[in-house]
């Protein structure tokens, strides 16, 4: 028997010395994720939710930081604030994550973010609220496109097309209003908005408020909502004969609302992240492989459309791995906020990230585009 | 645009909206004549009549006809499987009327739950669209434009409801169905099987909710969600009129769609909802039957 054993433990000290360049036995870094992926919003939460995902997954497919794998440990928050808050309470206390990204509605970041504070964990928001990031807190970052940005762009277009008279028909919600407020604050004189009506985001008739714009004679109308409504708008629109540009949200950026809005998607022109035009971009911009690659990877690991929605959770892994690479192991949480401060030129999916400390969002005017619908898909628009 | 053209854009857009809501609000009626209950997976009904033929039209590739009177009957056994699973367990006879009634409203509310979460799982969370059933060329009438659809959507609401009043004045199982509302013991009495009476009236209002939904679908879109607003805003038209009485329903839903497309387009668009709820405490207060209500909804 004894000739049988010593062979046996021979292969097994082979096996234990050989194992550890098997699989990556370094300590990961623990990163947390929260997003509605059920519940009211969860059109955006799914999508985060996946691109958080591949960003670990690309991360660590590469080599991980150093050697050491990204390990991301995500929750549902169903879209509900009070949720979101516990959920963070329980990845900081019991997963002891050394980092936090998600919150795909803004009312879930904004709930989180004074937990976070006391806490003093890095917390990368995917929400688009102004509010998030302004004022400037210490440990709390968002890499959204935010209405300013989005409205700034608009107008650029609307000046560039001699566009004077405007309707402005934002949704009930903070997220209209906001976009309001930002489109008014930054407009020339030049500009002047005709009609404001709003409308609420689970309406199914806008006729009336379309009505007030094209009887005031507007040169363009300015739709602010994400979801059903901006499709349906679209097809109200059509049923009145109107023929005006109509600018939406970058939140509507994504196949599906122009696919629903019929005639109505020639109308259509919003601001978004360079994602959807990726192929009509010049082989110059640093984007243009970013975005390919990204697009690839997640399609054929979702089997779904990929958006700027599952980019912005692929963009704060990366901004994430950057700054944990330069913060060095053992993972400090103080270290890694101060290297976030220092992101510089990362080409990321949905713009070229520079965050500093005055600025925790970091996304440029530039990271934008103008698209319209053109024959069944988006287009650059002049 | 002339001041005319306005108001005729805004009372055509009022009219289908009130249609939406007469629908929602005649199945509310069908549901709480046989049995006194109030059915809040009402609005549901109408989400799956959306998203079974959107179903059946787009991944079957059924032409459009086909898929609508397949619908109908799927919606209609939905109905019945909820009545027999839920309410009917739960809705024993007896002296305590009131109190079975307000356990089985609480169960609708369930149920409507169960629907809604069921829907996100089984087509999820995206709004879906269907072809309209006449093309989307605008009707022009008077200089004021409008979606061809929306004569498909008046039209047939009319219909159903002149259909249903008939059911229930000039047949006996319609009769039957009053008479077991009225007073279940006395029906039972009368040789009426209020059991039987119950379930009809689910399959009945499942299968209008049902129409409702496939109506509207080609111009509003339908999501797992769709349903929640519709049900609310169907139970206030129900209200409105005069709950119970089926010609209350389709004038309830028609003062409702107005009373929002108007204050909308003629005083403001922030406030159309609030004009439309204070028009509700309004009527409330003053009448509280409803327009066309005659006796009290519940009687202590």
């Amino acid at each position: 028997m004894k000739k049988f054993f010593v062979p046996l433990f021979v292969l097994l000290g082979i096996f234990i010395l050989v194992a550890p360049s098997f699989s990556q036995t370094k300590e990961p870094y623990m990163i947390g994720g929260h997003s509605s992926a059920t519940g009211p919003g969860a059109f955006m939460g799914g999508p985060m939710r996946n691109g958080m995902i591949l960003g670990a997954e690309l991360v660590n497919a590469a080599g991980g930081i150093d050697g050491h794998p990204i390990k991301l440990v995500y929750y549902d928050d169903g879209g509900d604030p009070s949720k979101a808050v516990l959920i963070a309470k329980k990845l900081v206390e019991e997963d002891k994550i050394v980092a936090l990204a998600g919150g795909s509605r803004s009312g879930n970041s904004l709930a989180v973010v004074p937990y976070i504070e006391k806490a003093e964990v890095p917390y990368i928001s995917l929400g688009a609220a102004t509010a998030i990031t302004q004022p400037v807190k210490k440990w709390t970052f968002a890499n959204a496109h935010t209405n300013k940005l989005a409205t700034q762009k608009i107008i650029e277009h609307m000046v560039k097309h001699n566009i004077k008279k405007v309707g402005f028909l934002p949704d009930n919600t903070a997220y209209g209003d906001d976009a309001y407020k930002s489109f008014m604050e930054q407009k020339p004189n030049s500009i002047q908005v005709l009609v404001h009506e709003t409308f609420g985001d689970k309406d199914t008739e806008f006729t009336p408020q379309l009505t007030k714009a094209k009887a005031a004679g507007v040169d363009a109308v300015v739709v602010w909502t994400v979801g059903p409504a901006a499709s349906i708008i679209m097809k109200n629109a059509v049923m009145l004969g109107m023929k005006v540009p109509f600018y939406h949200t970058h939140g509507v950026a994504q196949l599906e609302y122009p696919l629903l809005a019929g005639d109505g998607a020639n109308l259509m022109r919003m601001p978004s992240g360079k994602l959807p035009v990726a192929d009509e971009l010049s082989d110059k911009d640093p984007q243009k492989k970013v975005l390919s690659d990204f697009r690839r990877e997640y399609v054929s690991r979702f089997k779904e459309e990929a958006s700027w929605l599952g980019a912005h959770g692929t963009d704060a892994i990366w901004i994430y791995a950057a700054a944990m690479k330069r913060a060095g192991w053992p993972a400090d949480k103080a270290k890694i906020r101060n290297e976030i401060e220092k992101t510089k030129n990362l080409v990321g999916c949905n713009g070229i990230y520079n965050i500093t400390p005055t600025d925790h969002n970091g996304l440029a005017y530039d990271s934008m585009v103008m698209m319209k619908w053109e024959k069944g898909h988006f287009a650059l628009a002049e | 645009m002339a001041f005319e053209t306005q108001l005729l854009q805004y009372v055509i857009a009022g009219l289908t909206l009130g249609s939406v809501y007469a629908i929602v609000a005649l199945g509310y009626s069908m549901v709480y004549n046989a049995t006194k209950v109030i059915n809040f997976a009402q609005g549901e009904f109408v989400m799956l009549g959306g998203l079974v033929t959107i179903f059946l039209y787009s991944k079957l590739h059924l032409p459009l006809l086909l898929c609508i009177l397949v619908t109908i009957p799927i919606v209609s056994f939905i109905g019945i499987l909820i009545e027999r699973l839920t309410i009917a367990p739960a809705n024993v006879g007896g002296q305590d009327r009131e109190k079975v009634v307000v356990i089985l409203i609480m169960i609708t509310i369930g149920v409507s739950e169960f629907l809604r979460g069921g829907a996100m799982l089984l087509w999820g969370k995206d709004p879906l669209g269907l072809p309209a059933f006449s093309g989307e060329k605008p009707v022009v009438l008077l200089k004021a434009t409008f979606n061809p659809q929306i004569l498909w959507v008046i039209g047939i609401t009319l219909l159903m409801v002149i259909i249903i009043r008939f059911f229930l004045t000039h047949t006996i199982l319609g009769k039957a169905m009053r008479g077991s509302s009225d007073n279940q013991i006395l029906a039972r009495l009368m040789g009426i099987d209020i059991k039987l009476m119950s379930m009809a009236s689910f399959a009945l209002s499942a299968a209008s909710g049902s129409m409702g939904g496939i109506l509207i679908t080609p111009m509003t879109l339908m999501s797992y969600d769709g349903g929640l607003m519709l049900g609310l805003k169907g139970f206030c038209a129900g209200v409105i009129g005069g709950f119970g009485n089926v010609t209350g329903a389709i004038v309830g839903g028609f003062v409702l769609g107005l009373l929002e497309t108007l204050g909308a387009g003629l005083i403001s668009s922030s406030y159309k909802d609030a004009i439309a709820f204070l028009t509700l405490l309004l009527i409330l207060r003053f009448k509280p039957t409803g327009i066309l209500g005659a006796k009290a909804i519940l009687r202590a």
